[in-house]
């Protein structure tokens, strides 16, 4: 039997052959035609924030562009809106005003002291262009200046965009930029101060590709803040990620003590225990005994709840429930860190320090030659486990002398594996009964773990859609969990396992439904390939043909190699048993873009080995 | 024996109520010690007990609805824990008269069993956050204390409202099982509400006669200081936990609950006020309402722009109605909500968007405009639940589509519908009741589901060459529902790529041309021409080939071993397939996959699978599937089951051909 799938290159340049279907001629939905944002900062204390944003929306898929939402924390006021609609022609269709402003106050958190106001508007034919102008006047909370980021969405272009920011002469400013070309100005305006200009030309718009980098790591954006800041009271200084920590550390120092009683119950639990299985007892004493909630309250969110209140209360949000544990482990001798991080992205810049690149606190537990990062809001995750939003990220350790930039580890590839094994006995009627086994290890494990909260029936339901085979019905069922581990073991039968035509039975290779998405490869492409997780798919299964049928027909062995992974799949009968073992193993890289088509043609390769079928026929 | 009847069902709820601990702030020994629900083993928490009163009181000149609510839930498992997180919404807007609520004597406490002794710990109303969440709505958020898997909470708040002619609905079913609760609403005779339990477990409920004594002023004249009441006492036992269904529109339409609404108000002098009593006066409080009636059929804002596009002389009624709603949305645009109440037609043109209601509102005056008569046609979405069945409800409604009579039939459509035409409606629109209304004529119920179908009848002619490589043509005409779907999938894609690969992907073919009509109009259909090859297993002597290229069921959705809730598909469906296969020369059918036919019993499914070999060299299939019901209860699961199944194994079918020797 040849080959199930041969894959053909000629598929990719069939868009020639569209033309015939009239689509809108390009992706792009909005251009930027304006994009300004002018401060003027008087003091340490007190900013003036003057927004202009002029945006062509060109079709329906930009409409939610024509909307208006503006964050307002605490010592925020927004103290000017206007816009305006103008359609194609040039004629102005709508104004609007402070009064069209809708006000809301609803978050997820438990409190915030934030607020939206926000309008809503719906164009109602393309192109619109709609400009907004509002003003924010922000006093006492100036750790950074609002961030220069004109380009917020893909298939966005944009025309002109300008940053002014004018400070006191006696104001240090730092800045960075990131997919900027362009220098950052620096002038007098007056005799007293200074003004820090940047500006920026056309810029295409960026395309949402499929394995690529995320939106944030592509598009232009600038970053200032001052070197010496006032922030809700506190003073600090941003010249270096260490003077960072510095002031971090002056909000968690102190806020450790935790009550008598509480301290000799720590002491019960960890009495003569090794520092690891103290830090194993802890950190399942967080997890009976605390609960996420977030209170972003005191100084913009950014001073956790001290370590008492969390122990009074049983929750706290990520710096809370982090600080909460540091003092425990404290408590029983173990040194800890407070650890902030970001989750949306990998890389900090070292050079250039900003409390806006993080968004989230772990603790860092530095055992002797085996550092373990807990995530404290959710205990749920095994001791240690760097789960996907933090693994291999930079992160800032917080300590007395101040803040050191460290790198959490990231699982290898292979070590984040999903192993199947299977048992098919097929009768001659089709029918089969399974013997199943399937184990998730690290961000496999991480992506299943949903399994846990779930109960009985919905478990079932889960294992069922992950099979392609119909009519099925679950025999046995159970679930196992260990560390980062999960494995489920099910007995199931199944009435129609193979196709029936005739004298022939038509047996899928595997019962599992794969979803190896293959990316399209028409248009050229923009960016590199990027996988940001590598793992390993192992399958071993094993087919129990009928007494009475011989094989007709097989599915080939394959084998592909390839920068940014490996697929082997090999089929070999053995008396009335055929044996299928596979491998597809996933490295995670960065890749150049000239291995996009080889990445599609590898995923299509893959999905098709799995959808083969073996054909035997009654004898 | 009468007797010894009314004496076991007395000692059944005295034992009953024996059970169940009402009092606060002592929760028994079995509650603090519980560690498993029997009654559902898996449950991460359950409410052991709440208790809910309604009743009125009298400030000054004014009726006040007071809510008393107290719950106590067992924390059985971590996940439980978030059940500790409460939010309580309620009414504030201080620009409006009626829209005054509060919240008041919030406490609660958390029960914890260390080291065998009970230890608590106490919070009051000081720790709610409150958040104003639109102009109208506050949400009060708190997060109890010390909450730990084991741990019981109590609560209780009291909610003053002075929204008199409102009663919030008990909705006692939740995301976790409720062991007991019961509601005690107690009404002042002069309100007539509608009390309504709806829900697939049954209450207990008793209705008596009370009276309440008003604290109302001593010089006051307004009447009585004790007025007769009714109350309505409803028990809940052991009700399950209510999950998330992907099958039904709204699971709140199968949740235990009980509604009240308001019906008339008695002059206690004397006669009464009929707030609400049949529809046909709820048809003629809409027809009145000045958010509503007072802008049927007047004439429309474009007037003079319609008078002069010509589309008052045409002659077919679609082509009117048609040129009309091209000619609205041409002008303004639906901005995604769905409304019953009408803004200003200046407002919504100067926005240039508008709801549903406010367009569909502009839509009937336009085909006045042009001589096309066009009535609103109420009705409540699918996803905001069906209509009581018991009593006519103004709320209950929440948007409107239009109807358009033609001979003794009617024709529906819809302003949000964007990629529908006449009678191809969104899904969330077709529900079971929907009424018409009019001016001077009777309403008249209709049944929308019956209206809109997804018809695709696809025609293929293929040829298999000698290699395995199947080569053909694949013509599709979607009409209705099929046709929307079409025209959306179309609208949304990213680009030409996106969606042709994706067409590709799902039906398991290359395309190596592709031509579409009607895929960006107002109109009946989508045709559709597909040049595809598709490559079959082959060895030297047999070629096994799938004979499909794309069916409408390769996978059973329903993995559900056993359910409760019915299952309500988006629309009915019609899918006809005919495929014409030519075998290559010297090549003979060896096996063919059998032909079947299934019809349910109560015939609103059938299917068929027609395989014939015309002669050596050409092969016919006929491939039938209808849907003709929207609505399947539990006890029809069992065979929706069996059929999908059956449709999805079938899906796999392969031919097998050999070379002649």
């Amino acid at each position: 039997m040849q080959s199930l799938m041969r894959w053909n290159r000629k598929v990719f340049c069939f868009l020639a052959l569209l033309l015939a279907v009239p689509f809108p001629a390009l992706a792009q939905k909005a251009v930027v035609e304006e994009s300004v944002t002018e401060i003027n900062c008087d003091s340490r204390t007190h900013a003036v924030v003057h927004y202009r944003r002029v945006t062509t929306i060109l079709n329906a898929q930009g409409a939610s562009l024509a909307s208006f939402v503006c964050s307002v924390g605490g010592n925020d006021r927004l103290t000017s809106f206007r816009g305006s609609v103008t359609d194609g022609s040039g004629r102005v269709i709508r104004k609007l005003r402070e009064k069209d402003l809708k006000y809301t106050e609803y978050s997820p958190y438990l409190a915030i002291d934030e607020h939206q106001e926000y309008l809503e508007y719906t164009p109602p034919t393309y192109p619109v262009t709609v400009t907004y102008e509002w003003t924010i006047d922000s006093h006492d909370n100036l750790i950074e200046f609002p961030r220069f980021c004109p380009q917020t969405d893909y298939d966005v272009s944009v025309k002109k965009a300008v940053y002014r920011l004018t400070v006191p002469k006696s104001m240090e400013i730092r800045h960075a930029t990131q997919n900027i070309s362009q220098t950052v100005m620096m002038a007098d305006s007056s005799k007293y101060s200074q003004t820090l200009v940047l500006e920026l030309g056309s810029q295409p718009p960026l395309c949402r590709e499929p394995y690529s980098r995320p939106l944030g790591e592509r598009c232009p954006v600038a970053y200032f803040t001052p070197s010496d800041f006032v922030y809700y009271g506190t003073r600090g200084s941003l010249r270096s990620w260490n003077d960072y920590g510095l002031w971090e550390y002056s909000l968690i120092n102190g806020s450790e003590a935790l009550p008598e009683d509480v301290c000799q119950r720590l002491h019960q639990l960890t009495d003569g225990l090794s520092d690891r299985e103290k830090v194993a007892a802890l950190y399942q004493e967080l997890g009976k005994t605390t609960r996420y909630v977030a209170i972003l309250l005191g100084i913009g969110g950014q001073r956790p709840a001290s370590a008492a209140g969390v122990c009074r209360s049983g929750y706290g949000d990520c710096k809370g429930l982090s600080n909460y544990m540091r003092a425990m482990l404290k408590e029983v001798g173990i040194p800890s860190y407070y650890t902030t991080i970001s989750t949306r992205y990998r890389r900090l810049m070292p050079d250039f320090a900003s409390v806006g690149q993080l968004d989230h606190v772990i603790l860092e537990v530095p055992l002797p030659g085996d550092t373990l990062w807990l995530e404290c809001t959710n205990p749920r995750l095994p001791m240690g486990y760097v789960h996907e939003d933090i693994a291999g990220h930079d992160a800032v350790e917080i300590g007395p002398k101040g803040g050191r930039l460290v790198r959490l580890p990231a699982y290898a590839d292979t070590a984040n594996v999903m192993h199947s094994g299977v048992r098919v006995e097929v009768d001659g009627s089709g029918a089969a009964e399974m013997i199943l086994f399937r184990e998730w290890r690290n961000w496999q494990y991480e992506q299943y773990a949903s399994l846990l909260s779930m109960d009985g029936k919905e478990r079932k339901e889960a294992l069922l859609r992950m099979l392609k085979v119909p009519q099925t019905e679950i025999q046995i069922f159970n679930l196992h969990d260990d560390g980062a581990s999960l494995a489920v073991d099910a007995g199931i039968s199944c009435q129609r396992y193979a196709t029936v035509t005739g004298q022939r039975l038509f047996l899928p290779v595997s019962p599992f439904r794969r979803s190896y998405d293959v990316p399209s490869t028409v248009g050229g492409r923009q960016e590199d390939v990027w996988l940001e997780t590598g793992y390993a798919d192992e399958d071993d299964i094993t087919l129990v043909i009928p007494d009475g049928y011989a094989i007709e027909a097989m599915p080939r062995a394959v084998t592909l190699e390839q920068p940014f992974g490996e697929f082997h799949f090999s089929i070999r009968p053995e008396g009335r048993e055929v044996r299928i073992k596979s491998r597809v193993l996933i490295k995670a890289g960065s890749y150049d873009k000239s291995l996009y088509p080889d990445l599609s043609a590898f995923a299509k390769a893959v999905d098709s080995a799995f959808s083969q079928k073996i054909v035997i026929k009654r004898i | 024996m009468k007797r010894i009847c009314t004496l076991i069902i007395v000692l059944t709820c005295w034992a009953g109520l024996q059970a169940q601990n009402l009092k606060f702030g002592k929760p028994a020994s079995e509650e603090l010690n519980m560690t498993v629900y029997d009654t559902d083993p898996e449950a991460s928490a359950v409410v052991l007990c709440d208790l809910t009163t309604v009743s009125y009181t009298m400030d000054f000149y004014n009726f006040l609805v007071d809510y008393e609510v107290k719950r106590r839930i067992k924390v059985l498992k971590d996940d439980g824990k978030d059940y500790a997180n409460i939010s309580i919404s309620y009414i504030y807007n201080p620009g409006e008269q009626y829209a005054q609520e509060s919240i008041a004597d919030f406490r609660a406490t958390v029960y914890n069993v260390e080291n065998g002794k009970t230890v608590k710990t106490k919070i009051g109303g000081e720790r709610l956050f409150k958040e104003r969440i639109d102009e109208d709505y506050m949400l009060a958020k708190v997060a109890l204390p010390q909450v730990k898997a084991g741990s019981v909470i109590e609560y209780e708040y009291r909610l003053h409202s002075n929204v008199f002619y409102h009663i919030y609905d008990w909705n006692v079913q939740t995301g976790i099982p409720v062991a007991y609760a019961h509601y005690r609403l107690e009404i002042p005779a002069i309100f007539i509400y509608n009390v309504e339990t709806t829900g697939m477990q049954q209450l207990e409920t008793a209705v008596s006669q009370g009276s309440l004594a008003f604290k109302s002023n001593s010089n006051s004249l307004t009447g009585p200081d004790k007025c007769n009441t009714n109350v309505y006492l409803c028990t809940a036992r052991n009700l399950p936990a209510l999950k998330k269904d992907d099958f039904v529109w709204n699971v709140d339409d199968y949740a235990t609950k009980v509604t009240a609404e308001l019906q008339r108000i008695n002059n206690p002098r004397g006669g009464f006020r009929d707030v609400r009593k049949k529809w046909e006066q709820v048809d003629q409080t809409l027809l009145d309402h000045p958010d509503f009636g007072s802008h049927l059929h007047k004439h429309s804002k474009y007037r003079e722009e319609l008078a002069a596009s010509g589309i008052a002389e045409m002659g077919d009624l679609s082509q009117k109605v048609a040129a009309t709603w091209r000619f609205l949305m041409q002008r303004l645009s639906w901005n995604g909500e769905y409304d019953l109440k009408i803004r200003p037609a200046s407002e919504v043109v100067k926005k240039g968007s508008g709801t549903n209601a406010d367009l569909n509102m502009m839509l009937i005056n336009m085909l006045g405009d042009v001589g096309v008569k066009a009535e609103p046609v109420v009705l409540s979405t699918r996803r905001h639940g069906r209509l009581p069945k018991t009593y006519p409800s103004l709320n209950k409604l929440n948007t409107f589509i239009v109807g358009i009579p033609d001979g003794g039939k009617w024709f529906y459509l819809d302003a949000s519908s964007a990629d529908g035409y006449l009678n191809v409606l969104s899904p969330n629109l077709y529900a079971e009741q929907a009424r018409i209304i009019q001016k001077g004529a009777p309403g008249q119920w209709v049944n929308l589901q019956k209206v809109g179908e997804a018809r695709t009848q696809v025609s293929i002619q293929a040829t298999l060459s000698p290699d395995g490589e199947l080569k053909g043509e694949r013509t599709v005409l979607y009409q209705g529902n099929a046709a929307a779907e079409e025209r959306h999938a179309f609208r949304t894609a990213t680009d030409s790529a996106a969606f042709v690969t994706e067409k590709a992907e799902r039906n398991g073919y290359e395309i190596t041309a592709l031509q579409m009509t009607g895929h960006r109009e107002f109109g009946p259909s989508v045709r559709e021409t597909i040049a595809f090859t598709r490559r079959a297993d082959a060895t030297a002597d047999h070629i096994y080939f799938s004979p499909f290229t794309g069916t409408p069921i390769t996978s059973n959705p329903f993995v559900e071993q056993e359910r409760r809730l019915p299952v309500e598909f988006p629309c009915l469906q019609n899918y006809n397939m005919t495929i014409r296969l030519t075998l290559p020369d010297g090549w003979l059918i060896e096996e063919m996959p059998k032909s079947t036919r299934v019809t349910t019993a109560d015939r609103s499914i059938t299917g068929q699978l027609l395989f014939e070999a015309v002669d050596e060299h050409t092969l016919t299939i006929h491939y039938q599937f209808r849907l003709s019901e929207l609505v399947y209860t539990s006890d029809k699961y069992d065979t929706l089951r069996q059929l999908f199944d059956l449709f999805a194994s079938r899906s796999k079918d392969v031919v097998v051909i050999k070379r002649q020797s």
